[in-house]
């Protein structure tokens, strides 16, 4: 290490920060703090879907100080993902993807803020495989962060030390800063480009958890007159316990399960009805996730 | 329990042979008023205190099962008790649900099915619990579900407009467009929202969304 350079080190970050900035923004949110947001392709924009307000108009400023009104194109609540479409700024900057990224790799996370431009930079602090999210959408991989961001670098782009984009900064449990990786981003702007929403499963059945004696599941408490649950036989009172076989604690896991790739397949459910277990094959329904 | 999810809670028909259910409430009028919603939804057979008919399900409230009358009825009998107190504590003994005393008809026969069929259905009083929904953490477990709360705890209260914009909420609405299905105005609509999300402990719209798919308030 007798080479290295701290200051250069520094200067180095500093450098990778001012060169990804044009592509960043910044909006205030309904709860009146600032988020932040950045340029995809195509002049559109990516933001935390939870910073956004579905109705609310938008006004985004962008990175030459600009601000300009925003058109909410759609929202992602399975992957955290709202894309905008601003008036002009057509042609921001761009960012190129980052290669795949090992736990200590070093990372920067950029927004601005008031016309100031903001960066932190840590180290990538957990890898892990694809997962899944509460309301289903499939993560490609678990990227977790060792950096001090703040709430206004909530939907801004994470750079690797080349300066390429691994992907969207979003908070988790304990504010917990994680990435939305680039591959998943990528698939729901493509979605809701399309299509203006993602869609996810639908039974037509209102569940409430149940937890009593050795009985885990969810259990069905209304039922849609013209819903699949209906229409495969489900009645009230019957408890969902199973999944093609694998066991469904509650609502919680069923909603986890009716994700975006969840419809039009069939499932076969296990179902506790008066104390016996049969199974129900079902086709899952559609409906636009909100 | 809260009868809000939608009107249709109880309309299927679900069994071959209709369930006897015997209404043992000590207001006559209240009794005869149940007892003719419930024969009225084609799957229940109400019938009255001393008909000698073995109930699968007892309808009662505290007039009545500490009274004598109560006594005649078999102690093993599934119970869905019309209650002025809503304890928190669970249920016990042969009590299988407990509502409150002016419950609505469908919620009372959708309970009397349920506890018919053995199961005990657990409920709370709502309104006047509004801290501990979420354990005070306010929302904001969008993606991630490190951290359970516990689902079963509270089902809160929404009024039955909240609930009409609840449901408009979980098509993806926004103001603008809840505001004109319901023929209000638009700040009436970010009311009635912000109370929604009050009342479930949600962040935002989504985490609402969520929130109420998990508690049976919005159609999974």
């Amino acid at each position: 290490m007798s080479d290295f350079n701290l200051s250069a080190f520094s200067e180095a970050i500093a450098d990778l920060a001012a060169t990804a900035a044009p592509a960043t923004a910044s909006f205030v949110t309904h709860h009146h703090r600032t988020a932040s947001a950045f340029h995809w392709r195509d002049g559109y924009f990516v933001t935390a879907e939870e910073a956004v307000e579905t109705g609310e108009e938008i006004e985004l400023t962008l990175a030459s100080g600009e601000t300009v009104k925003a058109e909410l194109i759609g929202r992602d609540p399975s992957t955290g993902v709202a894309l905008l479409k601003p008036a002009g700024a057509a042609n921001a900057a761009t960012l190129a993807k980052a290669d795949a990224v090992r736990p200590g790799n070093i990372v920067i996370a950029i927004g601005i803020s008031d016309g100031s431009a903001l960066a932190v930079s840590g180290s990538v602090g957990e890898v892990g495989p694809a997962w899944r999210s509460m309301r289903g959408g499939t993560i490609d991989r678990r990227i977790n962060l060792a950096v001090g961001a703040g709430g206004r670098f909530e939907g801004g782009p994470v750079l690797d030390a080349k300066g390429a984009l691994i992907g969207m900064l979003l908070f988790g449990p304990r504010r917990r800063a994680l990435v939305m990786p680039y591959e998943t981003i990528e698939r729901a702007v493509a979605t809701l480009r399309e299509k203006g929403h993602v869609a996810r499963g639908y039974l037509g059945a209102g569940l409430h958890q149940m937890r009593d004696r050795d009985a885990h599941g969810a259990m069905v408490m209304s039922l849609d007159d013209n819903g699949p649950a209906k229409a495969a036989g489900l009645h009230l009172g019957d408890i969902i316990v199973s999944w093609n076989g694998e066991a469904v604690h509650g609502p919680r896991d069923l909603i986890r399960r009716l994700g975006p790739d969840s419809a039009g397949a069939t499932v076969t459910f296990g179902v506790v009805r008066q104390g016996e277990q049969r199974d129900i094959a079902l086709t899952i329904g559609e409906k636009p996730l909100s | 329990m809260d009868a809000v999810t939608t009107g249709d809670i109880m309309e299927s028909g679900i069994t071959a042979r209709q369930l006897i259910v015997l209404v043992a409430v000590g207001d006559a009028a209240r009794a005869e008023r149940l007892s003719a919603s419930l024969a009225a939804t084609g799957d229940l057979l109400p019938v009255v205190t001393g008909s000698g008919v073995r109930a699968d399900v007892v309808i009662t409230d505290e007039a009545v099962s500490t009274e004598a009358a109560g006594n005649a009825i078999p102690a093993t009998t599934p119970r869905v008790l019309l209650s002025a107190r809503l304890d928190r504590e669970r249920a016990v003994g042969p009590v299988f649900a407990v509502l409150p005393l002016a419950a609505e008809t469908t919620l009372i026969a959708s309970a009397a099915r349920l506890a018919a069929a053995g199961y005990r259905v657990s409920s709370d009083g709502g309104s006047d619990r509004h801290d501990d929904f979420h354990g005070g953490d306010l929302g904001g477990d969008g993606l991630f579900d490190e951290e359970h709360p516990d689902d079963t705890i509270a089902r809160p209260a929404l009024s039955p407009r909240e609930a009409e914009v609840l449901a408009l909420l979980a098509e993806g609405a926004p103001n603008k467009v809840i505001a004109r299905r319901l023929n209000i105005s638009v700040h009436t609509a970010k009311f009635h929202v912000a109370a929604i999300l009050i009342k479930l402990g949600a962040a935002n719209r989504t985490d609402a969304i969520a929130i109420a798919m998990r508690q049976g308030l919005v159609l999974v």
